[in-house]
This record gives C-alpha cells, sequence and structure tokens, in this order.
C-alpha cells in the first residue's frame, strides 16, 4: 500500500493504526534528518516529535499534489531550519556531543569503539556544513532521494542541487579524509 | 566520482548504525502517535472546545433560532416604519435633482 492510499484510509477511518505505519515509515530517515542537524540527542526526539505532530495536524490538508514525502521533508526540513535559526538567535551551544543510542553496538566493545569514533566525526563533519549543503547531502546520500527530488523539497534549481551536492561532498571528503 | 561514491557510502553507514534499538523506535512511535491523537479530529469534528458533540450540536441549534427569531422581529417592525418628514424631503430634492440634472438648475430644490 502506497502513503498516499493510507491517508486516505486515515481519513476515512481515523485508524491510529495506519498514522502509526505512515510514521513508522519515515520515521529513521526524518530522524536521520534531523540527527544531522541537531546535536543534543533529546532537542532530536522532541524535534522529530514535533515533525510527525505537525504532520498529523496538516494531513488533512495534503492535497497530493507532490509525493507524501516531498512533503513530510519539506516539514522536517522547516522545522529544522526553524529550530537552528532560533538557535543562532539565541547564540547557545550544547557544552558536549551527545552519543545517540545505536543499536548494534554491544557484542563488540573495540568495533563499537571504534565506529562511535567513526560515527562521530562524521556527525560533526555533515553538522558542520552550511544548512543548504548539509539538507542536499542527506536529502540525497543518505535519505535516497534524486537530485530532482531533492530539488523539489528544498525548492530550488536542479543545478543549485547539483552544485549544492558537489560542494558538500568536497568538504566532507576534506574532513573525512583520514576515514576514506 | 568514485571519492563522491566513498562519501555516500560513508555517510550511508552512518545512518544505519545510528538507528535506535527496536524498543526505543517504537516507544517513539507510541509517543507520536498519542500526542498526535487529538489534534486533526479537533480540526475536522470541531471538539477543540472541548465539549461534547451534543452539546455543540445545541449551541448550534440555538444560535441559529435566536437569529432567526431576530430576523422575523426586525422583518414585522419594518412594516411598522413611517418615514419622517425629513427623509420625505430629502427624497423629494433628490428626485427633482434628479430630473433637473441637464439643465444644471437642480440647485433651486433645495430649499423647503
Amino acid at each position: 500500500m502506497t502513503d498516499e492510499e493510507l491517508i486516505r484510509r486515515w481519513r476515512e477511518k481515523r485508524d491510529d493504526s495506519d498514522f502509526r505505519e505512515l510514521a513508522d515509515r519515515h520515521f529513521d530517515q526524518v530522524r536521520w534528518l534531523v540527527l544531522c542537524a541537531v546535536r543534543d540527542n533529546a532537542m532530536t526526539e522532541d524535534l522529530v516529535q514535533e515533525i510527525f505532530f505537525k504532520v498529523a495536524r496538516k494531513l488533512d490538508r495534503f492535497e497530493g499534489k507532490a509525493a507524501f514525502s516531498t512533503w513530510l521533508y519539506r516539514i522536517a526540513l522547516n522545522t529544522v531550519n526553524t529550530h537552528q535559526t532560533s538557535r543562532r538567535d539565541r547564540k547557545t551551544q550544547p557544552l558536549a556531543d551527545d552519543d545517540p543510542p545505536q543499536a548494534d553496538s554491544a557484542d563488540q566493545p573495540d568495533r563499537a569503539a571504534e565506529c562511535r569514533e567513526l560515527d562521530a566525526a562524521i556527525r560533526d563533519a555533515v553538522r558542520d556544513l552550511p544548512d543548504s549543503l548539509r539538507n542536499a547531502i542527506s536529502l540525497t546520500a543518505m535519505n535516497g532521494f534524486s537530485p530532482t527530488e531533492a530539488a523539489e523539497i528544498e525548492n530550488c534549481t536542479l543545478s543549485s542541487m547539483y552544485r549544492r551536492l558537489h560542494d558538500a561532498r568536497k568538504i566532507l571528503k576534506e574532513r573525512l579524509e583520514k576515514f576514506l | 566520482m568514485s571519492d563522491d561514491r566513498d562519501i555516500d557510502n560513508l555517510l550511508q553507514m552512518q545512518y544505519h548504525r545510528s538507528r535506535l534499538p527496536q524498543e526505543t523506535r517504537a516507544a517513539m512511535l507510541d509517543r507520536i502517535v498519542q500526542s498526535s491523537r487529538a489534534e486533526p479530529s479537533a480540526k475536522t469534528v470541531g471538539k477543540a472546545t472541548g465539549n461534547p458533540p451534543w452539546l455543540q450540536m445545541a449551541t448550534a441549534a440555538a444560535m441559529v433560532l435566536l437569529v432567526g427569531l431576530i430576523l422575523f422581529d426586525a422583518a414585522r417592525d419594518h412594516k411598522k416604519i413611517e418615514f419622517s418628514d425629513h427623509t420625505r424631503f430629502l427624497a423629494a430634492n433628490f428626485e427633482a435633482r434628479i430630473e433637473a440634472w441637464p439643465t444644471g438648475t437642480g440647485k433651486r430644490y433645495f430649499t423647503r
């Protein structure tokens, strides 16, 4: 069943399980999008919850002109950008980076430590990118959108999206050179 | 180009590693569903005030009845209206002015 069919069914029956299914499908990717931008783990969870809350509130007005995922990620990016802007306005920085809880780090401690180091480096490198570059790379490389879809979500031209991707990869390559 | 793929692979690996444990994920989804439950239906069926639906229906019916009564009363009163002398004078002047318009002599009609 497609997202759009699920939404139609949810509108008819108002069944929580349909909304849960919809949230479940996109949860990891939305969370990852937020995680790329926010250092604080608790704030990540709050923002993810806020994004899905907004989605639930606006779902009745979803017209289906664009794909649901495009619509959802636009809401997600707007929410994250608003948060980032207000954080910059307040000029507050968290003291330390949070390690998010991970699914597969329990059984091999050495490997887990290496992974944590790598993850921290990647997260820092991605978070330090300018918003537009970070959104471009997280939408395409991590969330699997094509550059065309990413350009639609970000409301920019395709050539601009390619340029952003090129710039983002160039910066990441420099910062993550030792892991490549 | 292969460097681009390396970067993308690195990012994808991190994406998969950063996924939440199943229980944490399920708990978050529960919270999401719980927090979003009330809101959409509130907009569509008008539960925003928190009143039960029967009370909202009764309030709406009472409002319609009240507006109906006011309109009925106004319509009944309307028949009793009598124009004052002043109103009749203004109407006559206006009529005369319109009639005199082509000749430009309308001003003389504005004296009582």
